[in-house]
């Protein structure tokens, strides 16, 4: 009974514009500047969209909960149910669905909100389980002690970095994923899916690289708002979002022209 | 902004058009009526005790599926990140029983659980029914062996392969009686599912199998969206007032697991674009709803959620049934179906079911000339068809090679499914990803099979260009492989270096080695947070179980009136010291590397970063500044 829909690009100039430098074979570099300034609306309706204010912040939250001696409950205060104790994977699936619940009593879920949402519980996957003995097996002491390192400024700011990195691939991904088909085959750009795929990847590593600007202001960023102020608050994420996607923007075209 | 905000007053209520909105009335009762439901084969007296919450949720029911396919979505396109995809509907439904419909458990069970089904925002008002209309206009009144018919289990039988699956399953291996309801949503699946049922009763006795095939069809003007993401709450509905009709409290639906998780196989695949129709959260929130209505547990329940599709395919040929498969419909383009070709090759569950059909080696019990496409050497011509099949093998071909951190660092979605299991989330996630290792290495074994079959062909370049095998592996020289997945980042799995500090009550200083000492209300308040430290160390606790002192302690403890007056003597103490350090190092620790504050507990020394030692321990003695450690230059020695 399952089903997956799939679309096309929009016809507007902008992206009529990446097609055709898609056909034209530009480099990777040339493509993310060229489709972020296509997506730029999209990007900066982050700083008011729900679901992206709501995963991001429980994203800074989560580590400090992991700092202290009632994990469970603290995520709890913060509308993640675990039971106690946590593994990594429950805290995920806890984070998920608190953002689930949040969009749903506040309405407005959007497609760049549900990739934020999906691309902060990757990022805590994809930083968290590298430095435990194996996915699975932890005991949920490692697992707190794992997270909880991720509250030091310096550990946040990686956080952070994947988080922005895997939301601007996905989001660049989201539109271009509806075109690079066409580009396949003889005389074509790509002479097969596997090349294409390599373009994904290649972006993939791109947008990592642009990223890296978030990872150098989020640690000051985080420590001043965690330890030197009040608190880190959902406002506090509203303000930086947009400076965030503003300066990988900045990154992607200063990457770009430094190709040319 | 614009949004796709829809009114929906049913029944044949009317009311006030909303600024902004556009009211949809759609009519169960009314005569003509655009919404219209028949259930046969159910008798006359069972429908006599049929409870009003039971009618309720089939008119209920009826109501969003007619709306869900009234109202459009938007296009391919997905304009402004597809806006108009989701949709705001706010339903005003006349009921028999208001007080269970209106009631928190049952209206919050139904508004979620519709939520994620559809990702849609509802809001739905119950209004009581001014004029209860007679309910066995809904049920036709068949044979006398209808009327003493009570089945073992009530299956939902779509008329594809894993509906008949499961059902041949239950019969040949549990010796099962089953009630198996469909939903009749076209001509063209009736007579498929028809057929096949007859075929159960011939098999397996005429006595053990009961079809209900239910109609639900809409007024044309009704049926413009064809996406049907709440089709199966409405084949939930159906099959669940079927199974208390009987006596039952359970309805099973097979489906295998790979299709029920539907992850997203493309980066366009957001959220319910990749149908949950059978997803995990669904069916809990069936079964609260379900129970939340019937006031007793009733169990919705997928078998073959851990099983792939060609697993199940092979579980019909194991109990003696494969000559049924070619009867089974698994396409979604029911209005592309001819007898010539019953499946369009071109969807992804015609690709699905090929590639499991072949897996299985069943593939004499599906003939190739029944797709229209086929599914190796078939032209794909440019446009999401492509892209689908081509997603398709890429996806499988990725997690094929990938590790179980790098599957859930990629697949998001698997967090909103490993809460909805009665095993720790662990287990299931241990589950999903063996599970998806099984299917993408299925699917890479068949690939891997037609390349060798057909090489001279890809060597001599007689394949059409946009067939699949020509798309996948290129058939000039130079073609690529699908490069390996991406490395997750590694973070280092050890806490920043050692700050070791000596506490000097007699100085009343804290002595930091080699950056310096701190002296006056900095160290109090160091001094004040190191005796639960010390208490901790030497109970061997965890930092995490390091204990914080309360804000209200440290102010008396430090003589502050107020908390303001706190943080700010916090801050100084943090600023002094990363002076200090700056000094000394070059490069200040972060603020939280001496003094912990977290919300609700309080502060403490870093466990992680600080340890305590004897003042005669640290470099020059306690100076604090003196003899650097090797590779280290103290202030003065440098340039």
């Amino acid at each position: 009974m399952g089903h997956v829909r799939l679309g096309v690009l929009l016809k507007s100039l902008k992206w009529r514009q990446v097609v055709e430098e898609l056909r034209l074979g530009a480099g990777v570099g040339e493509i993310a500047a060229l489709a972020a300034e296509a997506a730029e609306t999209s990007l900066q309706a982050a700083a008011n969209d729900p679901a992206f204010l709501h995963a991001f912040w429980l994203l800074t939250q989560v580590p400090l909960a992991a700092r202290g001696p009632a994990f469970a409950e603290d995520l709890g205060r913060l509308g993640i149910k675990v039971a106690d104790p946590p593994s990594l994977m429950s805290v995920v699936a806890a984070l998920s669905d608190a953002v689930d619940r949040h969009v749903r009593a506040q309405g407005g879920r959007t497609d760049l909100g549900e990739m934020a949402q999906m691309a902060a519980v990757e990022s805590l996957t994809a930083i968290v389980a590298p430095t435990l003995p194996s996915l699975f097996g932890p005991g949920p002491e490692e697992v707190q002690r794992a997270i909880g390192r991720l509250a030091a400024g310096d550990r946040f700011s990686a956080l952070a970095r994947e988080f922005f990195a895997r939301l601007t691939q996905r989001t660049l991904d989201y539109y271009l994923s509806r075109e690079l088909a066409n580009h396949i085959g003889a005389g074509e750009r790509f002479s097969d899916d596997a090349a294409r795929s390599g373009f994904d990847h290649a972006l993939n590593r791109h947008c990592r690289e642009a990223s890296r600007i978030v990872e150098e202001f989020a640690g000051g960023w985080y420590g001043k708002n965690v330890y030197q102020g009040d608190g880190l608050t959902p406002d506090d994420v509203r303000r930086f979002a947009p400076v965030a996607f503003k300066k990988i923007r900045a990154e992607l075209r200063k990457r770009r022209d430094a190709d040319e | 902004m614009p949004t796709n905000e829809r009114l929906v007053l049913c029944g044949g209520l009317s009311g006030p058009r909303k600024p902004g909105s556009v009211n949809l009335s759609l009519d169960r009762h009314g005569r003509p009526g655009n919404v219209h439901l028949k259930i046969p084969d159910i008798s006359k007296r069972l429908v006599a005790n049929i409870p009003d919450a039971l009618v309720d949720l089939l008119e209920i029911a009826c109501y969003i599926y007619a709306a869900d396919s009234a109202i459009l979505r938007g296009g391919p396109a997905d304009a402004q990140m597809g806006m108009r995809w989701r949709r705001k509907l706010r339903f005003v439904i006349p009921v028999r029983r208001l007080d269970l419909w209106s009631s928190a458990p049952v209206a919050s069970a139904l508004v979620e659980t519709l939520s994620f089904l559809s990702e849609d925002e509802y809001e739905i008002e119950f209004r009581s029914l001014s004029e209860i209309p007679v309910v066995d206009t809904y049920f036709e009144f068949p044979t006398e062996e209808a009327t003493s018919f009570r089945p073992d289990e009530v299956i939902l039988f779509s008329g594809g392969l894993d509906s008949l699956a499961g059902t041949v399953e239950r019969m040949a291996k549990h010796g099962k009686k089953v009630a198996l309801v469909s939903h009749r949503s076209s001509p063209k699946i009736t007579s498929v599912q028809r057929y096949l049922a007859d075929q159960l009763r011939s098999r397996f006795g005429a006595d053990r199998v009961l079809h209900v095939p239910v109609w639900v069809t809409l007024d044309g003007s009704l049926g413009r969206e064809l996406t049907h993401r709440t089709r199966s709450f409405l084949f939930a509905a159906l099959g669940a007032v079927t199974a208390r009709l009987f006596g039952r409290d359970q309805i099973s639906i097979f489906e295998n697991g790979v299709v029920s998780l539907n992850l997203p196989s493309v980066a366009q695949v957001v959220g319910a674009r990749a149908t949950r129709t059978t997803h995990p959260q669904v069916l809990a929130g069936f079964r609260r709803l379900l129970g939340n209505v019937l006031c007793s547990p009733f169990d919705v329940d997928n078998p073959f959620i851990w099983l792939t599709k060609a697993e199940i395919v092979q579980r019909i040929a194991d109990n003696g049934c494969s000559d049924l498969i070619r009867y089974t419909r698994s396409c979604t383009r029911v209005h592309e179906m001819t007898i010539m070709h019953p499946h369009c090759g071109r969807c992804s569950q015609c690709v699905d079911r090929r590639f499991a059909i072949i897996a299985a080696n069943q593939d004499s019990e599906d003939p190739p000339e029944a797709y229209g496409v086929d599914l190796f050497q078939g032209k794909r011509p440019r446009g999401p068809d492509q892209e689908m099949a081509l997603a398709y093998v890429r996806s499988a071909s990725n997690v094929n090679q990938i590790t179980d951190i790098a599957f859930f660092a990629h697949y998001g979605e698997t967090s909103r499914v490993v809460g909805f299991f009665p095993e720790s989330a662990d287990t299931v996630a241990s589950r999903i990803f063996d599970l998806h290792q099984r299917h993408a290495a299925t699917v890479c074994r068949v690939f891997d099979a037609a390349i060798t079959s057909h090489a001279p062909a890809l060597r001599e370049g007689r394949l059409s260009s946009d067939c699949l095998l020509s798309l996948v592996v290129s058939q000039r020289e130079g073609g690529s492989t699908y490069p390996s997945p991406s490395d997750v980042p590694a973070l280092p799995a050890t806490p920043g270096p050692e700050i070791r500090i000596a506490i000097d009550t007699s100085q009343k200083r804290v002595v930091f080695d080699r950056w310096g000492e701190l002296k006056g209300v900095s160290a109090s308040l160091i001094t004040a947070l190191a005796e639960p430290f010390r208490q901790a160390a030497r109970d061997e606790l965890a930092p995490e179980h390091y204990p914080f002192t309360e804000t209200s302690k440290l102010l008396s403890q430090n003589r502050c009136n107020d908390g303001e007056t706190l943080r700010r003597r916090i801050k100084r103490c943090r600023d002094t010291i990363a002076d200090l350090a700056k000094k000394a190092d070059g490069a200040p620790p972060s603020p939280d590397a001496i003094i912990e504050n977290l919300q609700w507990h309080g502060y403490r020394l870093n466990p992680d970063r600080i340890r305590i030692v004897a003042l005669a321990e640290l470099s020059g003695g306690g100076t604090g500044h003196a003899s650097p450690p090797k590779g280290h230059a103290s202030p003065s020695q440098r340039p």
